[in-house]
């Protein structure tokens, strides 16, 4: 009886980590697909984000702008003539040429995006290894 | 009872030890199996890994008020899955080949071409596809899938079509500024970066693509890498200010039927390019026009990769070296005889007149050779050589800009100099210099004899860091005193001699120049010419230098009557958008005295005659 038991028990044991394994190894493989679903959603968005980007590009380019401003009944105004163009000193503001120190332009920056944590990215098997191997390493370093 | 069960057992336990043996065994023999391992070696090639291609967008390249001037957009590689395309070619190519702009029959030759597995899979039509283009192949196809849906038999589809998005670079402002962006020749994926931004900074622009090796095996657990953008530019140029640049040098090929026109506007106290315009021009977007437009003579950027010789532009080198070495001094008179001798030789003026006696703001204004040839030799070879060092002529001015090129100035002890060398160079011929060079070298003149560093990137951005480009002196080749006195010189020989390049209430330094081109075989040629115009303001506080030069121009071949209007004409144009008032509001705005009326004539006989 004690046999029937024991073995039992191994075999409950080698079910239960087999379970583990399995279900682990399910988790796994639905984060490596979510991974390349990720991916490929990132690539999207990369190329919707630079698309978007030259559409406003497009869209405020000079000749553009300049057909737009025309079409809204805009006209260019004489630079020369004090009666619709003036100058007026900015308290702050020193430069007469060029701003060179006006506020950079706004551009888009890549974020830089983990996908998965660093704790993911080893398996059961790499996990255990480097514990045993790590542990080893101490062991004989505290000898 | 208990030793029944126990056998039982047994029997059980040594049956299933004999099948597990047994099942073992047949597995190791199926394993060892050469089609097992084949079959286990494609299934692991062909399911164990995927290989994803990881790329990153080229950076992008911007004015400096931030509007985009170099971008990516998207466009679709549309393909033919050969399996599904064949035995429906004329389906296929009646169906897309208007869609996609694409030749009827070549679309049915590739449908039409034979499927081989793992050999010929795939057919590329097109790398360029439209975003408006792909939307309406998509909308046609659900039509198609609609109209077949109630019928039990669906004969035909576009399944066989795969469209496959890729990023590609735009230029959303045409030929703005062509000639300094350069360009990507994204038709070709093998093509490099070509001219200008584009190829001087190409390492740090470039997308990079890796192909990743992904595991589909759920132990071996993977990440995609993160490949950050290429970094991004900033120009200090104007996109306003370049617009109206191009605009003036179109206009003035088209007037003038010339070869060329380019303009170099820039900030003397700085360094930085604010437009650098040239024509004939091309549009980014259909960059292969550069195959045809550009010549040997007739650069993609001349500003910077085109020397020539100057001609009287020139001149004002030559007086501020004069000036600062001692040699002469405003006041200094010339007695012009219409010719002076070296070594036999005879230089004369360009209207080989003679125009008596002359100051120095005199030799300026009439542009006399005889005098910048006396004057040079009353500063010495040596010294005006070492000068001219100094100013950087001769050598590339390392602005930004790809395929800059230079042209080494001749000098004593060289087999091809001769002392009639330095009297020519004295007004700006036998030696050679490109736009950007002349002004760098002239700025020391609108900034206190110092040169800062001509540059055309304001910041590069990558990864989240900003690099700003911070102005840097260079050389101090003239004393400021030397820089105001030849500015002050130059300024009033404008205003007596009413030059067109006159701007109204800003009050201008500046020099013509009628350079003769020296045709192969032939010597210098009459009537073909560079004709351009040096100048820079207001002549109090200059704020901005600007660079004119029209390539053999047909209607005129003087500097004075085609490049000196046509500086005007940009700087009155540009002067609103640099903020920069005319004389008398700047003196309103910035000092306590506001002249109320307009100046009286001056009487310029009081200098220096």
């Amino acid at each position: 009886m004690q046999r029937i038991i024991t073995i039992l028990m191994v075999t409950f044991a080698a079910a239960a980590v087999t379970m583990i394994y399995l279900s682990i190894s399910e988790k796994m493989t639905n984060a490596n697909l979510r991974i390349q679903q990720l991916q490929n959603e990132r690539s999207e968005y990369s190329r919707t984000i630079a698309d978007l980007t030259t559409d406003e590009g497009v869209l405020t380019a000079y000749k553009n702008m300049q057909e737009r401003a025309e079409k809204a009944g805009f006209t260019e105004i004489d630079f020369y003539d004090e009666d619709q163009f003036a100058y007026v000193v900015v308290d702050g503001y020193t430069g007469t040429g060029i701003n060179t120190e006006s506020e950079p332009p706004k551009i888009p920056q890549n974020e830089v995006v983990s996908l998965i944590k660093p704790e993911y990215t080893e398996s059961l098997q790499e996990w255990l290894f480097k514990r045993i191997t790590t542990g080893i390493e101490s062991y004989e370093v505290t000898n | 009872m208990k030793s029944l069960i126990d056998s039982r057992f047994r029997v059980l336990f040594g049956f299933f030890c004999v099948l597990s043996v047994i099942m073992g065994l047949r597995i190791c023999m199926l394993m060892m199996d050469e089609s097992a391992i084949q079959m286990k070696a494609e299934t692991e090639a062909d399911y164990d890994y995927m290989t994803v291609e990881v790329s990153s967008e080229r950076g992008n390249i911007y004015d400096r008020q931030g509007y985009l001037l170099a971008g990516n957009t998207v466009s679709y590689t549309v393909a033919l899955n050969l399996q599904l395309a064949n035995g429906h070619e004329d389906f296929i190519a009646d169906n897309i080949s208007g869609i996609f702009g694409l030749n009827r029959q070549e679309v049915r030759d590739a449908a039409a071409i034979p499927f081989v597995p793992g050999k010929r899979v795939e057919v590329t039509l097109t790398k360029q596809a439209t975003k408006e283009m792909y939307n309406l192949f998509i909308e046609h196809k659900k039509t198609l899938d609609l109209s077949y849906q109630n019928k039990n038999d669906k004969p035909e589809d576009l399944e066989a079509v795969v469209c496959y998005p890729t990023i590609h670079r735009y230029y959303p402002n045409d030929e703005l500024a062509f000639n300094i962006i350069g360009f990507f020749p994204f038709l070709n994926s093998d093509g490099q970066a070509a001219y200008g931004i584009e190829q001087y900074y190409d390492d740090i622009l470039s997308a990079k693509t890796i192909s990743h090796r992904f595991s589909l095996d759920p132990n071996v657990p993977d990440r995609m890498p993160n490949l950050p953008n290429g970094a991004s530019v900033v120009l200090t140029i104007d996109r306003k200010i370049q617009e109206i640049c191009e605009q003036a040098v179109k206009e003035a090929v088209e007037i003038n039927k010339s070869k060329s026109a380019t303009v170099v506007v820039a900030n003397p106290k700085t360094g930085e390019v604010i437009a650098m315009a040239t024509y004939p021009s091309i549009n980014l977007n259909n960059y292969g026009e550069s195959n045809t437009v550009f010549t040997r003579d007739n650069k993609y950027n001349p500003a910077v990769m085109q020397p020539y010789e100057p001609g009287s532009v020139f001149k004002v080198l030559t007086m501020a070296i004069a000036i600062d070495s001692g040699a002469v001094k405003p006041s200094t008179i010339f007695n012009d005889t219409g010719v002076y001798t070296v070594m036999g030789t005879d230089i004369m003026n360009w209207d080989r007149g003679a125009w008596g006696p002359q100051s120095m703001v005199g030799c300026l204004q009439h542009s006399l050779n005889t005098c910048m040839a006396y004057i040079t030799d009353l500063v010495g070879a040596e010294k005006f050589y070492q000068y001219l060092d100094a100013f950087g002529i001769g050598k590339p001015t390392n602005i930004e800009l790809a395929m800059e090129d230079y042209y080494p100035v001749l000098k004593p002890g060289s087999s091809m100099w001769t002392p009639i060398s330095l009297s020519t160079n004295s007004f700006g011929q036998g030696l050679m210099a490109t736009p950007i060079q002349m002004v760098a070298a002239i700025s020391a003149l609108a900034n206190d004899g110092v040169i800062m560093q001509p540059h055309i990137v304001r910041e590069i951005r990558y990864n989240g860091q900003v690099e700003k480009i911070l102005p840097t002196e260079i050389s101090r080749p003239i004393s400021a005193e030397t820089a105001r006195t030849v500015t002050e010189m130059l300024a009033t020989s404008i205003e007596i001699e009413a030059s067109d390049a006159a701007v109204e209430n800003i009050r201008i330094a500046g020099k013509t120049g009628t350079g003769e081109i020296a045709v192969e075989g032939l010597g210098y040629v009459l009537n073909t010419t560079n004709a351009s115009f040096v100048g820079w303001g207001p002549a109090d506080d200059p704020q901005f230098i600007a660079y004119v030069w029209v390539q053999e121009p047909s209607f005129s071949i003087w500097g004075s009557e085609v490049s000196a209007p046509l500086f005007s004409e940009i700087v009155t144009a540009i002067a609103p958008y640099m903020r920069l008032p005319d004389d008398r509001t700047r003196k309103c705005l910035y000092t306590d005295v506001c002249p109320t009326e307009e100046p009286e004539e001056d009487d310029y006989s009081y200098y220096w005659w």
